[in-house]
């Protein structure tokens, strides 16, 4: 059994202020209740726990209700199916559905109906300012902005809209590149082990501890690049960069579980190559806790970003993501509180269902993981 | 379960409405003011200052928010005048300024005391000057004082030539350019009499003041060389006459002692300068001019703004100061007007974030917040309030242009780029802001004339940009398109701040609607954009914000006058510095300033800069503070302050600003 | 034990070093330097900054010197934004206005979050359980930066009942919003954890055994449910209370609290290089510290538990 130590969870709190860390230890391993061995603790292995092992190890517990074991199909297919059971899960991933939908559809049907792009600044000096929801500049009623415009005089609900394609585009590349990193950097770490697996989580320690607005200010000085996709890009690398290395202790730890037992034994009886075993042997069977960690990486690094831009480091107007709205929405909160309600409700739908989501997939994916 | 999942969000969508409806309703109320205006219940001013203050010595930083508490804690030879900031008695009780203001005699109040009860003597201003611009003490502000002669060369670290043998100095106009050489200021030349140099003044006659060092003051300049060897044989490389001077000469450095600053008795100050400077007076109202405690900087050393070994000399003295919390000041009873100090004390609140000093205002935790504490979008809202404050300010926006770049090279693309900019629309929109269209703030400077001329014309623009080799076409629908223009050779950077992307981005707007070039826009985090702007790493444009330094058009003019890169746009000619260099030797008032106005008019023409508005002062202030006037600087002498808790007697408006 | 703890120790120092050398390196990557400002200086004036905090010593010394004083004394050095502010003193005061507002919102996690947590185990799949579940999925899902900023709305801007902003020491009604603000998130964790926790002890032999004994429901949930369900909930209490004792910058920045982690964010901004490294080799050490105290109060704990 593996000790848990934190070595220095120095950078959690500059990287996400919003994920509080995780329990220790971690309890993704605890055996089944009444077969509890004497746990041991081994002082050469050390593992920092993050924010986002607390919300694997932990779960909801309800899916686990009518999770009854289908026999004879796939585990994958045997997941799926699980999962539909979960009516939250369920849910969450139709609202994810919807909002993706709306994101990639709504700022072009916006500008079919009404002929206003979600950059569109009037011409007007009168309307060049922020108007409450379902008010035309006279004071009445009017469909045009159901949320509002912003302090330019934009359409607040177009500029929801394609927060939404920034923000959720920032969820997910950041959290592919954290997968690409992590697996094969957790994975041979935790499959060759000894020293070298001392010396590459020993980086991941000193990476962690590392000032995380510091690293972002330095990348984004010295690739300048001159669009704002350019920046964009950045914007992905840099969050990507960091969100990595807890993916990797997640799979570490499952290689270390894996490695010892008799298929890859088998596999290396037979002469296999040490990277083929480790990417079509042991990365296969640790799939589960992975996918449910990225699912959960999403809304982190969201998050992220959403910080970034609340200091003012985040993605370059006049594009916007839900967090750069919600950080002009606080400056304006006293009197134009639509700015934030809006962008603010719409990101908390969205990371409420992932996390629902989330939940599920973790009971669909790793039925061990149930308590009962 | 799902049996409660319909209840539950029934009940989150009913909480959801039920609060954007006390939200919304929250927004809308018509009151005169701006939220609470019940007065605190000491006699204690609550103020938001702006940043943390960096030091409370007053040469170290060079920032407002410290100015305001300076002005509290230390006073200077003069102070600002709480409405017009022109120059009026502080520890200085009247001056004496020669014919040709190159030089300054200031006579001292008897009565002035450091917090301690020491007497406050011309020496501690002596010494306050000397530390100020010693170069161990490394002040960014020290530039303000390089009119006071060999003040430039002390801080520096430049060094004199002597010749050992003779004990004589070179002298500079010996090896100056044949074509600059001009007439030498009053305070250089050798005067055989006072009257001669001094207006006799019936209420001063002038003290028995031919001292050595007066006359050494007096003497033509002599030559200065860079201290590093380095920078001194590169200057001697290039001119062999000097070196062949200075070879075999001793060389020694510039000392403390050779600032044109000057005890000459206990009370009475002189100040020599190298160049006529009227505005100096004013000037000498800067936080770097303020006096320092000579013995507890001895003694204390880095320390001695401790609280507990701070000497000050101002109407408050320090009271605590909880760094990124609060400074208190209280009443000091040894400042020489305390009789005429009304607050008991000040709380300086370092808060930037503008929506919690507004929210801290609206709520009446704070009885006055900083210039620009209004944010822009709030303007609508805010200005009806009978507690707004507005009035000119002596700041101004701009757009840098890096012209060292093409397409940015051509003239022609720089003007078109100005010309489709419609600064009235801009500035309607932002609702506190003067278009402007010279170089210098409208409305502040007496007397200026201005540049009035609005260049706004899209027709033109396109047809210079066409000229330029970038045809504009129009389309089908009516907008404009510039197909060949290198779009990957423009950007416009700014630091971010909500008021400068709302200003980019209505740039951006007006450039594409206009000439069909959308423009990129970058913004950086602010350490990042000064960098990349001094070292003119960005292409195409840059913002500018510039506020005076003291009250004269140089301030702002003077940004252009230097070859390093200072202002942001590489744009550099002699020419331009030879017109300001000679309008400051121009002593008649008006004379100097139409000269002044040429320079301006000639930059704006060469279009290194775009200039966008005039800025305004706005900020809010509770109708019981009385006695603090939207003023051109943002800067209030404390001493003049009150709370008034009769309601008959507060202001209901901005207060009049005539004196 | 005592092993265990020098091992950790070793192991731990070396890290903290190469983090402050990394971190070093970065502050020198970043453009700009803490006197950068509006206006470029003149040449002659940044020299003299330069000379006077021997930026213009070759790097390598800078790096000793810098080092040795961390090492050798504990001593950072002195702030270069805020001249003649030790980095020392700036922790020292900042951390308890941290800490502070750190402890109370566990505190109050703690309390709301057991309760509504043991209420949604005991009454398993009732109204209860799916009411204060979906509310602390709720608090899990609302960032703090958007919930906070709507506090001040409705409770300062809108009611005028509390300050909307700035620390006032303790007690005050200062503290009130920030701590509701930072701790609802604990209060999800927590009441997800309690619930996970109770719901398996509940099901577990020994309270069934208790219950046929013919113990009280009350003693039976007091007594042996709560304390073996809140297992999870004391591992969890120590990296959160090192996270929390730290500073959180975005609450700190949104009430104005002169906290350890708003220093952090202006000390990055400005470039303020001691003063960065001294947050940074302080909040390692704060939670190396924490971590070594958990392991060693977990050895306690759990008789089963050996190093």
């Amino acid at each position: 059994m593996r000790i848990w130590i934190l070595v220095s969870d120095t950078s959690s709190n500059m990287k996400n202020d919003h994920s509080p860390p995780a329990p220790h230890p971690s309890r993704g391993e605890t055996p089944l209740p009444g077969t509890v061995p004497p746990l041991e603790r081994n002082p050469d292995a050390d593992v920092i726990h993050t924010p986002l092992e607390a919300a694997i190890g932990e779960g909801d517990l309800r899916a686990a209700e009518d999770g009854a074991v289908v026999k004879g199909s796939s585990l994958w297919q045997d997941a799926w199916r699980r999962l539909l059971k979960n009516k939250l899960a369920v849910i969450g991933m139709i609202v994810v559905g919807v909002i993706i939908l709306a994101s990639l559809l709504g700022p072009f049907a916006i500008r079919k109906a009404t002929g206003v792009t979600p950059e569109y600044i009037p011409g007007d000096a009168a309307l060049l300012k922020s108007f409450p929801p379902f008010t035309s500049p006279d004071g009445s009623f009017s469909w045009k902005h159901p949320m509002g415009t912003d302090t330019q005089g934009r359409d607040l609900l177009a500029r929801v809209l394609q927060g939404g394609q920034i923000s959720l585009m920032v969820g997910i590349i950041s959290t592919l590149v954290s997968l690409l990193i992590g697996v094969s950097y957790g994975a041979v770490a935790g499959y060759i082990g000894g020293r070298v697996d001392d010396w590459m989580m020993r980086l991941v320690d000193v990476l962690y501890s590392l000032p995380y607005i510091i690293i972002v200010i330095v990348l984004l000085a010295m690739f300048r690049s001159q669009t704002p996709r350019g920046q964009l890009i950045l914007l992905f690398i840099a969050l990507g960069s960091v969100s990595w290395l807890t993916m990797a202790r997640i799979v570490r730890g499952q290689v270390l579980s894996l490695k010892n037992q008799e298929f890859v034994l088998a596999a290396r009886a037979t002469g296999v190559s040490t990277p083929r075993i480790i990417f079509r042997h042991i990365v296969p069977n640790a799939l589960g806790p992975v996918i449910v960690y990225a699912t959960l990486t999403i809304p982190t690094v969201m998050l992220s970003e959403a910080f970034l831009s609340f200091l003012g480091i985040g993605v370059q107007p006049p594009l916007a993501s839900w967090g750069s709205l919600a950080t002009e929405g606080i400056a304006n909160i006293g009197i134009f509180p639509w700015q934030l309600i809006f962008p603010g409700i719409t990101m908390a739908l969205t990371l409420f269902s992932l996390n629902f989501l989330g939940d599920g997939l973790r009971d669909a994916l790793d039925p061990q993981m149930r308590k009962f | 379960m799902f049996r409660y999942t319909k209840e539950f969000s029934l009940g989150l969508t009913l909480a959801t409405l039920a609060f954007v409806a006390v939200a919304c309703s929250a927004a809308a109320k018509n009151e005169p003011f701006f939220g609470k205006t019940t007065p605190p219940e000491g006699n204690v001013l609550r103020y938001v200052t702006g940043d943390e203050p960096e030091s409370i010595d007053p040469p170290v930083s060079s920032g407002q928010p410290e100015a305001r508490i300076y002005m509290a804690l230390y006073e200077g030879l003069v102070e600002y005048h709480p409405k017009t900031l022109e120059p009026i008695p502080a520890i200085a009780e009247r001056w004496d300024i020669n014919n040709d203001s190159s030089e300054f005699i200031f006579h001292l109040r008897q009565n002035a005391r450091w917090s301690n009860g020491d007497p406050i003597t011309a020496q501690d201003f002596v010494y306050t000057m000397r530390r100020a611009l010693s170069p161990e003490q490394a002040s960014r502000n020290a530039y303000l004082a390089y009119h006071i002669r060999y003040s430039e060369a002390y801080n520096s670290g430049a060094v004199f030539v002597k010749d050992p043998n003779t004990n004589e100095f070179l002298l500079e106009k010996d090896f100056a350019d044949p074509v600059q050489a001009v007439s030498e200021p009053l305070s250089q030349k050798t005067i055989n009499s006072p009257d001669e140099e001094y207006r006799a003044t019936a209420a001063a006659p002038q003290p028995n003041s031919d001292t050595a060092f007066h006359r050494f003051m007096h003497s033509p300049p002599r030559l200065t060389l860079p201290g590093s060897e380095k920078a001194r044989d590169k200057i001697l490389a290039a001119n062999p006459k000097l070196q062949a001077a200075v070879r075999g000469k001793e060389l020694v450095a510039v000392r403390g002692e050779d600032l044109g600053v000057e005890a000459i008795d206990d009370y009475t100050v002189r100040i020599s300068l190298s160049l006529p400077a009227p505005f100096f007076s004013g000037l000498l109202a800067h936080q770097l001019f303020r006096f320092v405690p000579r013995k507890a900087i001895e003694k204390h050393g880095a320390r001695w703004t401790d609280p507990a070994n701070i000497v000050t000399c101002g109407p408050f003295k320090l009271k605590h100061w909880k760094p990124y919390h609060e400074l208190a000041v209280e009443r000091d009873p040894m400042y020489w007007d305390a009789a005429s100090v009304r607050l008991d004390g000040i709380h300086f609140y370092p808060l930037l974030d503008l929506a919690t000093i507004m929210n801290l205002y609206k709520v009446g935790d704070v009885d006055a917040t900083l210039n620009h504490s209004v944010p822009n979008a709030w303007l609508d809202v805010v200005t009806p309030k009978k507690d707004y404050m507005d009035g000119a300010e002596a700041a101004i926006s701009y757009i840098n242009i890096n012209v060292t770049k093409p397409p940015m090279n051509n003239i022609r693309v720089r003007r078109a780029f100005a010309m489709a900019i419609d600064k009235v629309t801009y500035s309607k929109a932002r609702r506190v802001t003067k278009p402007l269209f010279g170089f210098t703030p409208e409305g502040i400077f007496n007397g200026y004339p201005q540049l009035k001329v609005d260049a706004f014309n899209p027709e033109q623009a396109r047809k210079l940009l066409g000229e330029a080799g970038f045809p504009v076409t129009k389309k089908g629908d009516g907008s404009y398109e510039c197909r060949n223009f290198p779009l990957d050779k423009v950007e416009f950077i700014f630091n971010t701040s909500s008021n400068n992307k709302i200003l980019a981005e209505f740039m951006q707007a007006q450039w594409t609607q206009n000439l069909g070039i959308t423009v990129p826009l970058r913004s950086m985090e602010f350490k990042t954009f000064m960098v990349v702007r001094s070292q003119l790493e960005y292409q195409g444009f840059s913002i500018g914000i510039w506020g005076a330094d003291y009250m004269d058009p140089y301030t702002f003019l003077s940004l252009f006058s230097t070859a390093d890169g200072v202002n942001g746009s590489g744009w550099f000619e002699p020419k331009y510095v030879d017109m300001l260099d000679q309008a400051n030797r121009t002593l008649d008032k008006a004379k100097r300033f139409e000269l002044l106005a040429q320079a301006e008019k000639y930059l704006v023409e060469a279009q290194p800069v775009i200039p966008l508005v005039t800025y305004s002062v706005n900020f809010m202030k509770k109708p019981y503070v009385k006695g603090m006037y939207p003023n051109a600087g943002s800067l209030y002498p404390w001493k003049f302050v009150y709370i008034e808790r009769d309601p008959e007697k507060w202001d209901y408006g901005i207060p009049s600003m005539a004196e | 034990m005592l092993r265990f703890i020098i091992r950790r120790l070793l192991v731990t120092i070396p890290t903290i070093l190469v983090v402050i050398t990394i971190t070093w390196g970065l502050i020198r990557l970043a453009p700009g330097n803490f006197y950068t400002g509006e206006k470029r200086l003149p040449p002659a004036i940044e020299k003299n900054i330069r000379e006077k905090y021997g930026l213009d010593k070759p790097w390598h010394e800078q790096y000793g010197r810098t080092m040795w004083g961390m090492v050798r004394h504990l001593d950072f050095g002195t702030s270069l934004k805020y001249e003649g502010q030790s980095v020392n003193a700036i922790i020292a005061r900042s951390l308890p206005v941290s800490a502070t507002v750190g402890i109370l919102a566990y505190l109050l996690a703690l309390l709301v979050g057991i309760t509504f947590g043991s209420i949604a185990a005991l009454k398993q799949n009732s109204r209860w359980d799916y009411g204060s579940m979906a509310l602390a999925m709720l608090g899990i899902s609302v960032p703090n930066f958007v919930l906070g900023p709507i506090l001040v709305l409705l409770f300062s801007l809108s009611l005028y009942w509390l300050p909307p902003s700035r620390w006032n020491g303790f007690p005050s009604k200062n503290l009130i919003l920030p701590v509701l603000t930072l701790s609802a998130i604990y209060m999800a964790y927590i009441a997800r954890l309690t619930r996970a926790g109770m719901l398996e002890v509940l099901r577990s032999d020994y309270i069934r055994t208790a219950r046929s004994k013919g113990l009280s429901e009350r003693h039976v949930v007091v007594r042996h449910a709560l304390r073996g369900g809140l297992m999870p909930v004391v591992s969890f209490t120590g990296p959160a209370l090192a996270f929390l004792l730290t500073g959180t910058v975005v609450v700190e920045r949104l009430f104005a609290l002169p906290g350890l982690g708003n220093y952090f964010i202006q000390a990055s901004l400005n470039r303020d290089e001691p003063l960065i490294l001294g947050i940074v080799a302080f909040i390692a050490i704060m939670l190396l510290t924490m971590n070594l105290l958990v392991d060693i109060a977990y050895a306690y704990l759990d008789p089963r538990i050996r190093y």
